[in-house]
């Protein structure tokens, strides 16, 4: 019976937040976003991992946006309000994403296969450049080249998205991670779909390059729950001088069958790792202590999921033929979540050196939870800290050796924070 | 000052004595809790067919509440603590865990094989225990009723665990004698400590052994539902069934 009328409620919504506006009754629309908004605040109210709210007081912010819900006039500008409702608490992993029957546009769009465009993009002092290119990826075959300054993404120029981005309100340690998220997002495309790129090296003038998007034929996650179907990447190869490099960009259990393998004959082919979670923006949880596991001979904890009530451990269990010799990991500011805690445990614990720039500070482990309206929020469920007592969240994970790309060196195929990374495990391995 | 001090070691004594029973007391199961017991066991089916159970076998499928997750599950435990819990979540894969009479061992996508040990292994192998399930109150070490503000139609029982100490609420059903909910706080050792409560529903008959047929399980990281799909008493268990298999 409860369920039904769960149900019951849900559709009302669903067809008042559709259709609402085309319709003559206002109170219809207004009954509706107070629901919404409501059930975002009990959601939080009860779940957020932070009884005391982090010393904010939850209950007047909730009035004081209640207040606000008459100038709303569509779910969009709805959203952007519970956006900015759940920014007053200052924490990563909140956010809301549009439910599939309030985004049918998107549905359309992606109803096509999806597209690939080969580019990854980072921030180098404030600004947009190319990353890494595939090797046959379409990015590369109109000329682009890593170390490029990008000024405009389609019709969006760099000014733009970084005025979007901070439209978000977001605290100020998720700005640049969620920057490159909306500037990686203008180049989601479906086969076949267009995007004029504008960029250039350094103060030279830029120019114009039209990229048409190849299918994407590489693998994805499956579905969990609210998380859809993810493009995911493991890349390893060996370097020189008996050096192995692994880079993967999510935690998800699809790439642990790629990873273990990899890490448990690892020892037969190579002295020496370099992990590379630059851009590795996270997953699930449990997936960084299963990976620290194959690097690691003894148990050690990794740190603490403080629950509202409770808590739970991260620990790493040490797995059979793990890789024991030295190894580096590399980090940036587009490196969020689970990533953080793999990179903080395993630097406190002294086994791996963290080279890059500091992390996002974005580690609170949250939960997907369906609102009302069809919706879903990310809420964080618990703050995190290390073994041995260090908050990562708002502050980062910083490297033991602070190194930052350089456009220059990426235009001639130098990734500077993997150099300094190999030059570390070469002496560490002549020395031994 | 001798006087002060004799009445001292007498006050000392009785002081003693009166903590010595007080411990005593707490470390019995009340009439009242144990009659609770008894007319649960009579409503799972009776003393006498329960000790007769040596093995049973539950599949079912889960949820996992908000979060979009579904999954399915196979329990099978063997007389006296052999058990073997397969759970497969859709996008995350299968976890095991598993007691073969020697090692107590689980295995998943993410952590891979591993051994456990410690209040880990030992939380595991107490719930698994297939005869203290069933016969509930040899799994405590006291009992009493208790009242608890608010509660109707339900028996309340504070209850002490003999393995690890654990404080747990047990709320029976005045009508059908069934549990409806136990509440704890769950110390799994080096792994953390929450608290949780189960609650039971739609208790299902087989071969003359009743069981709750769905399962919410809550704790402040999680909302699981169960529903058992089968359940079957003294099914044949392959010899290797707990074993681990590479």
């Amino acid at each position: 019976m409860q369920c039904t009328t769960r149900v019951v409620k849900y559709v009302s919504v669903l067809l008042l937040l559709c259709f609402s506006l085309s319709a003559a009754e206002e109170d219809v629309w207004k009954n509706a976003k107070l629901l919404v908004l409501n059930d975002v605040w009990e959601k939080v109210n009860s779940s957020y991992y932070d009884e005391t709210f982090g010393g904010n007081d939850w209950k007047a912010i909730g009035e004081a946006y209640r207040k606000r819900l008459p100038e709303i006039g569509n779910l969009v500008d709805l959203r952007k309000l519970i956006r900015e409702m759940l920014n007053e608490l200052g924490d990563s992993h909140f956010a809301i994403l549009q439910g599939q029957f309030t985004n049918l546009s998107k549905k359309e769009r992606f109803s096509g296969a999806l597209g690939d465009v080969g580019i990854e993009l980072t921030l180098i002092e404030n600004e947009l450049y190319v990353f890494r290119l595939d090797e046959n990826g379409a990015g590369r075959s109109v000329g682009l080249r890593e170390g490029m300054r990008i000024k405009k993404l389609g019709k969006q120029s760099f000014k733009k998205l970084r005025n979007a981005a901070l439209d978000y309100g977001l605290p100020r340690h998720l700005e640049a991670a969620n920057l490159l998220a909306i500037a990686e997002s203008q180049l989601s495309l479906i086969e076949g779909e267009k995007i004029r790129i504008k960029a250039g090296y350094g103060s030279w003038p830029s120019k114009s390059y039209l990229i048409e998007a190849l299918p994407y034929e590489g693998k994805r996650s499956a579905k969990i729950g609210h998380m859809s179907a993810m493009p995911v990447e493991f890349e390893s190869k060996q370097l020189r001088d008996g050096i192995a490099y692994i880079r993967f960009n999510l935690w998800l259990p699809v790439l642990m069958n790629e990873i273990r393998p990899y890490l448990t004959e690892l020892s037969l082919n190579a002295d020496g790792l370099i992990i590379d979670i630059r851009g590795n923006r996270g997953g699930l949880g449990m997936m960084a202590a299963g990976v620290a596991g194959l690097l690691v001979e003894e148990k050690f904890s990794m740190g603490t999921m403080a629950l509202r009530s409770g808590h739970m451990n991260f620990i790493a269990y040490p797995q059979k033929n793990a890789f024991l010799g030295p190894v580096a990991v590399l980090i940036d500011d587009n490196t969020l979540s689970t990533s953080e805690i793999f990179a903080a445990a395993l630097q406190e614990n002294g086994r791996v050196r963290v080279f890059g720039t500091t992390s996002s500070g974005a580690t609170l482990p949250s939960q997907f939870m369906e609102l009302v309206n069809g919706d879903v929020m990310q809420v964080p469920l618990a703050d995190f800290v290390t073994a041995g007592g260090t908050r990562i969240e708002g502050i980062g994970v910083l490297p033991d050796q602070e190194v930052g790309l350089s456009p220059k060196k990426l235009i001639n195929g130098t990734d500077t924070v993997i150099e300094a990374a190999r030059l570390w495990l070469l002496e560490k391995l002549a020395n031994k | 000052m001798k006087n002060i001090l004799q009445n001292w070691r007498q006050f000392g004594a009785i002081f003693c004595l009166v903590t010595v029973l007080a411990i005593v007391k707490a470390e019995e199961i009340s009439p009242e809790a144990q009659e609770v017991f008894d007319t649960y066991i009579e409503a799972l089916g009776g003393r006498e067919i329960l000790e007769t159970v040596e093995s049973i076998k539950i599949t079912g499928t889960m949820t996992l509440e908000g979060m979009g997750l579904s999954g399915r599950m196979v329990l099978i435990q063997k007389s006296p603590n052999l058990f073997y819990n397969e759970q497969n979540v859709e996008g995350i894969g299968t976890t095991i865990q598993a007691y073969d009479g020697e090692i107590c061992w689980a295995n998943d996508m993410m952590q891979g094989y591993r051994e456990l040990t410690g209040k880990e292994a030992e939380l595991l192998l107490d719930e698994n225990d297939l005869r203290t399930n069933m016969l509930i109150d040899s799994r405590y070490a006291s009992a009493e009723v208790i009242t608890e503000p608010g509660v109707e139609g339900k028996i309340v029982l504070e209850a002490v665990r003999k393995v690890n100490k654990r404080k747990e609420i047990l709320y029976f059903d005045s009508e059908s004698k069934l549990i409806t909910e136990i509440k704890s706080v769950v110390d799994m050792g080096e792994q953390g400590s929450i608290p949780m409560s189960i609650a039971f529903e739609d208790y299902v008959e087989s071969d003359g052994v009743f069981m709750a047929h769905k399962m919410k399980i809550q704790n402040p990281a999680i909302n699981i539902e169960m529903t058992l799909n089968s359940h079957e008493v003294n099914p044949e268990i392959p010899a290797d069934q707990f074993r681990y298999k590479e």
